[in-house]
């Protein structure tokens, strides 16, 4: 079943992205914009659940060191078939539509 | 000579989740301020040796520990470190479940030093106290984000994938490892994820 969290587009910090709790899609997403497009992200790491933060160059998680590409969102520094769940965005005037579908 | 004590806490987590941060040796390097360096000499389902540095009150640079890990009755810990200046320290990590999400770690310390140290006998208790509070400290962001993961349905190397009311993760020895983990080099038991 597709569920789509709504989301202020102004909440977006374009330096630091946005982290909250989404209860909708029972997850807690990580939106980011890098080269004039909206990401959404799960914030759990993928390998362990660890907290998930958007840099410059990639995501990081701190628990251990993983780094994931901004754009593929594949583990890019270690030996691992692992990419962080993502979400589908719709630009709706000022609001972001997230949802889990394809 | 020995040092004998005991430390208790509690935290919101299953004994799970405590034990997973226990037998997660890696994180030890990224997490902590008082390990400069963690390496897995060996681990198997029941055991873990461990190299680590590590840094001690007056010295001024890091300095090498080795730590035993074994898994005992109820699936509890006990804790061999050999430290600088022939220091042994034996630990017994004791899980009790207080509720599903609510754990009481008592930490049963057992110091053999040598009699020189004797003097300084409440000095070394007031260190090890302080020293075990900051790794609390560090770690427990750590263990109520897992239990969060946990609740929310995660797998380690996959994320969110369950649902909420899906059978919890349970911690198996010896916890999955990437193929390259900077401190896997040398464990033939230790689990690769490809």
């Amino acid at each position: 079943m597709i569920e789509i969290e709504k989301i202020e587009i102004t909440k977006i910090d374009k330096n630091k992205g946005y982290i909250f709790e989404s209860k909708i899609l029972k997850d807690e997403l990580l939106i980011y914009f890098k080269d004039d497009k909206y990401y959404a992200v799960s914030s759990f790491c993928p390998h362990f659940g660890g907290p998930l933060e958007f840099a410059k160059k990639e995501i990081r998680c701190y628990w251990h060191g993983w780094k994931f590409d901004l754009k593929s969102h594949k583990c890019k520094n270690r030996q691992v078939n692992c990419k962080l769940k993502d979400y589908k965005i719709v630009i709706k005037k000022s609001i972001l539509e997230i949802s889990n579908g394809n | 000579m020995e040092i004998k004590f005991t430390i208790e806490r509690t935290v919101d987590a299953s004994k799970d989740v405590c034990l997973w941060n226990t037998w997660d040796h890696e994180h030890l390097f990224y997490v902590h301020q008082q390990f400069n360096s963690a390496k897995i000499i060996h681990e198997n389902a029941t055991s873990a040796v461990m190299e680590t540095y590590i840094k001690i009150p007056f010295v001024p640079k890091y300095m090498r520990s080795i730590h035993c890990l074994f898994e005992i009755a109820d699936r509890n810990v006990l804790v061999i470190d050999t430290m600088p200046f022939g220091i042994i320290a034996q630990v017994e990590m004791i899980y009790e479940v207080i509720s599903e999400k609510k754990t009481k770690l008592i930490n049963n310390y057992n110091l053999d030093v040598p009699f020189f140290f004797y003097p300084a006998k409440p000095i070394m208790k007031y260190f090890i106290q302080k020293w075990n509070n900051i790794n609390w400290m560090e770690d427990m962001p750590l263990k109520l984000r897992r239990q969060k993961a946990v609740d929310l349905g995660f797998r380690d190397f996959r994320g969110i994938v369950g649902s909420e009311n899906a059978p919890k993760q349970i911690v198996r020895l010896p916890i999955p490892r990437s193929k390259d983990s900077i401190i896997n080099h040398g464990c033939s038991d230790s689990i690769a994820i490809d």
